[in-house]
């Protein structure tokens, strides 16, 4: 298991209790950090301001991305990550309830690995955390210097 | 419909102007050429006969005159020598002699006087020799210098000179011509009897100097004596363009042959040496002799020819001086009407300010004074239509002034309602998207409590929680349907060719409640492919698909069959199914938004699905209905177009 976290980027303090707990449920051990904003996240992954600690806050090898965000919108910081990040190639999951068309293809056009939709419902939610785990941390190989 | 190509008026005008101008008094001259050349033609063929008929017969007459003259002369002469010989030979001593010699005594004084008599005839003039032969043709005595003697008996000139006087064909010795002459002597004492013959042979050039004469007959013309000889023509005298030769065949003289024959003669024809000859023979009348007079054709036509030139001259100054009045006169013709086509070329290049001088009051002139009043009109008539023009493009200006305005004002309102319509939009859209947050954090919770803290609650609290939680998730599904709607009306819909049957395929599969467990859906194959917009085509076709195996009675396996039909219109896909049926007077509603037939607790639903349907149909061109009865299943259908390439 990676000692690189995964970094949800979450305004919603519900939907963050919800992936937590269902993290919990499906026993899928990587360590958690949460932005609540897009500045935050941005902030987190430049490792300025109250991010600067990077053995407290170190880098992520997967982010979690919603796209309502306040103060920086999901698809900015998907562009910030993509172009000034100090690891650009970091897998970026957007998670989110927007079903627009619109959304998808920005995201897909701006980088992102995947497109998710919030399920509904704790049983659902495991399900999408389990798939995740399955996937990213049992199937697929990071890049070495993110991954290690 | 085509236009038919316009014809290239100014191309046409140019080029078929001059020449027709060129061609008029071209045409004009040729025609005035031709007549007088034709005029010309006639006199001078009428005046060759007429001349040619004129002079023929007066060199007949002068050649028949010369001919008749000549034979009298030449009769003349004969008559003379035939009188000379006659009166020679009645001289006394040469009568005495052959009288004393028959009787056979010695007569020496007649003898000598006969000598002397010979020899003073052959010193005499126009004579050059004299002898006599007795009755048997001995030669008695003969001319000093003259050595014939003997036997003359076989001579023609003594037998023939024995019956009467004879005068031999002439021939000439050197540079004169001589004739033989014999005269019978008579008995002394009976004359009746031939004694002997004189025979003497006489000078007749004077004669041959005056048939060569040849005044009145020219510089080819002369007069021939001649006599056929062993079936040849002899010349008596040379002729004048062949002095060595006096024998030709017959066939080469045909006057003299005619002459010699006793004919007299008068025609055109040729002479010895092949030349076309005029020419008149008469017969002498004397020892089968003829006479020939003639003149060569050319000479004799020579003035005719001299007076034809003289008149091809006069034919040719007449001819220039006729084409140049021609000439002049078609372009005294021509000059208007080539100023009228000019004037005309002028106008077909759309320069109307030409006038023609109407100099006279001709057709011509009444034609240009016609043209003149033409282009007028239509000065008047193009002044007219550039007004109109200017008006008309005066009244274009400020339509489209007008026009620019209104499309200004519709492009800013139109920019205004978008604008508007996107700030609904935005904010439809984050209102549902952000009462969806909420819903998740109630079912969510609903659940935990559910499943974490069941022990805690009894019986109603735990029915209590399922009713939150499934409130929570209608609402939900409520909101998704209400943003699949928005997305229907409002989106860019990209309309391509769709496999519908692949379509139905991908959703079945993916829809647990269409699953083979679930439901029977058969599609009948082949379908045709359509023209639509593949996200809207499966929202709808799975809203249809998912109406059939819903609305269905209590334990009835659901069944679908999916259909095509193709008509005019393109092609209508239908879904027919064993459902519940729909009652008529519902139908009609069935396809507004929000409108549900049943309530909740039978079949759950949003009231949104047909709308969809509807609103998706149309936005890609279609059109949606069905046909049903309640209790007898239904038959949802949608039209759409079909693709091209199919």
């Amino acid at each position: 298991m990676s000692e690189h976290p995964i970094l949800l980027v979450e305004d919603d303090k519900n939907d963050v209790f919800f992936f937590q707990r269902a993290m919990e449920e499906a026993a899928f051990a990587c360590p958690l950090r949460v932005a609540r904003d897009g500045g935050e996240a941005i902030d987190y992954l430049s490792g300025t301001g109250a991010f600067a600690d990077r053995v407290q806050f170190p880098l992520p090898c997967l982010v979690l991305l919603d796209l309502n965000l306040p103060r920086r919108h999901g698809l900015e910081v998907l562009q910030w990550i993509r172009g000034n990040a100090p690891d650009p190639a970091v897998p970026v999951i957007v998670l989110t309830s927007s079903t627009s068309d619109r959304d998808v293809r920005e995201a897909y056009r701006l980088g992102a690995n995947s497109y998710l939709s919030k399920p509904s419902g704790a049983g659902n939610l495991v399900a999408l955390v389990r798939a995740l785990d399955a996937y990213w941390f049992h199937h697929h190989r990071f890049t070495p210097a993110a991954g290690g | 419909m085509n236009p038919p190509p316009a014809p290239d008026h100014s191309a046409a005008g140019t080029s078929r102007t001059p020449r027709a101008r060129r061609s008029l008094t071209l045409q004009l001259t040729l025609i005035v050429a031709a007549i007088v050349a034709m005029l010309l033609g006639v006199l001078l063929l009428d005046g060759n006969r007429y001349w040619r008929e004129i002079v023929g017969e007066q060199i007949d007459a002068q050649l028949s005159a010369v001919a008749e003259s000549r034979r009298n002369m030449v009769l003349a002469h004969l008559a003379q020598l035939k009188q000379r010989a006659e009166m020679m030979a009645e001289h006394g001593q040469f009568r005495g002699l052959l009288n004393n010699l028959i009787m056979g005594q010695p007569d020496t004084i007649n003898r000598n006087y006969s000598q002397g008599r010979l020899d003073e005839m052959a010193d005499g003039k126009r004579m050059f020799s004299a002898m006599l032969a007795d009755a048997k043709g001995r030669v008695l005595l003969a001319s000093k210098g003259t050595d014939v003697l003997g036997d003359v008996s076989s001579d023609p000139a003594f037998t023939k000179g024995m019956s009467g006087i004879y005068v031999g064909p002439p021939c000439s010795v050197g540079d004169h011509s001589e004739v033989v002459l014999a005269a019978p002597v008579r008995d002394y004492s009976r004359p009746v009897k031939i004694a002997g013959v004189l025979m003497m042979t006489v000078d007749v050039s004077p004669l041959a100097a005056a048939l060569r004469d040849t005044t009145g007959l020219g510089q080819t013309g002369e007069v021939l004596l001649g006599v056929r000889e062993a079936g040849q023509m002899r010349f008596l005298f040379p002729p004048r363009h062949r002095h060595d030769v006096l024998l030709f065949p017959l066939t080469d003289t045909p006057a003299m042959a005619a002459a010699t024959n006793g004919r007299d003669f008068l025609q055109p024809t040729r002479d010895y040496r092949g030349e076309p000859v005029l020419a008149a023979g008469r017969p002498i009348g004397y020892g089968g002799w003829g006479l020939v007079a003639k003149m060569d054709e050319a000479e004799a036509h020579a003035p005719i020819l001299g007076a034809l030139r003289h008149a091809l001259w006069l034919g040719a100054a007449i001819m220039l001086v006729g084409l140049a009045a021609a000439w002049m006169l078609a372009r005294r013709f021509s000059r208007p009407i080539s100023q009228l086509a000019a004037a005309a070329e002028s106008v077909a290049r759309g320069e109307l300010d030409v006038a023609v001088p109407v100099a006279s009051q001709t057709e011509v002139g009444v034609l240009a004074a016609c043209f003149n009043e033409m282009t007028a009109a239509l000065r008047a008539r193009t002044a007219e239509r550039e007004t109109a023009e200017l008006q008309l493009a005066e009244a274009q200006r400020q339509l489209q002034q007008h026009a620019g305005n209104l499309e200004n004002t519709v492009r800013e309102r139109t920019e205004k309602l978008r604008e508007i319509v996107e700030e609904l939009e935005a904010f439809s859209y984050s209102i549902a998207h952000d009462m969806r947050a909420p819903l998740r954090a109630m079912t969510g919770f609903s659940d935990i409590l559910l499943t974490d803290h069941a022990g805690q609650l009894d019986e109603t609290g735990r029915r209590y929680l399922q009713h939150i939680a499934m409130a929570a998730r209608r609402m939900d599904t409520l909101i998704v349907d209400i943003l699949n709607y928005s997305k229907v009306v409002r989106g860019e819909l990209e309309m391509k060719p769709v496999n519908v049957e692949q379509l139905i395929r991908e959703i079945t599969t993916t829809y647990p409640a269409l699953g083979a467990d679930r439901a029977d859906i058969t599609v009948a194959s082949p379908l045709p492919r359509v023209l639509a917009n593949g996200a809207a085509l499966t929202q709808v076709v799975s809203n249809l698909l998912g109406n059939a195996v819903k609305f269905v009675a209590p334990g009835v396996r659901p069944y679908v069959c999916v259909r095509a039909e193709k008509d005019a219109e393109g092609v209508r896909l239908w879904f027919e199914d064993n459902g519940i049926g729909i009652a008529k007077d519902a139908q009609a509603r069935l396809f507004h938004i929000f409108t549900r037939l049943h309530g909740q607790e039978e079949y759950e639903g949003t009231g949104i699905g047909l709308a969809i349907v509807r609103k998706a149909a149309e936005r890609m061109g279609g059109s949606v209905g069905l046909e049903s009865e309640e209790g007898r299943g239904s038959q949802f259908w949608i039209r759409l177009k079909e693709a091209d390439d199919s």
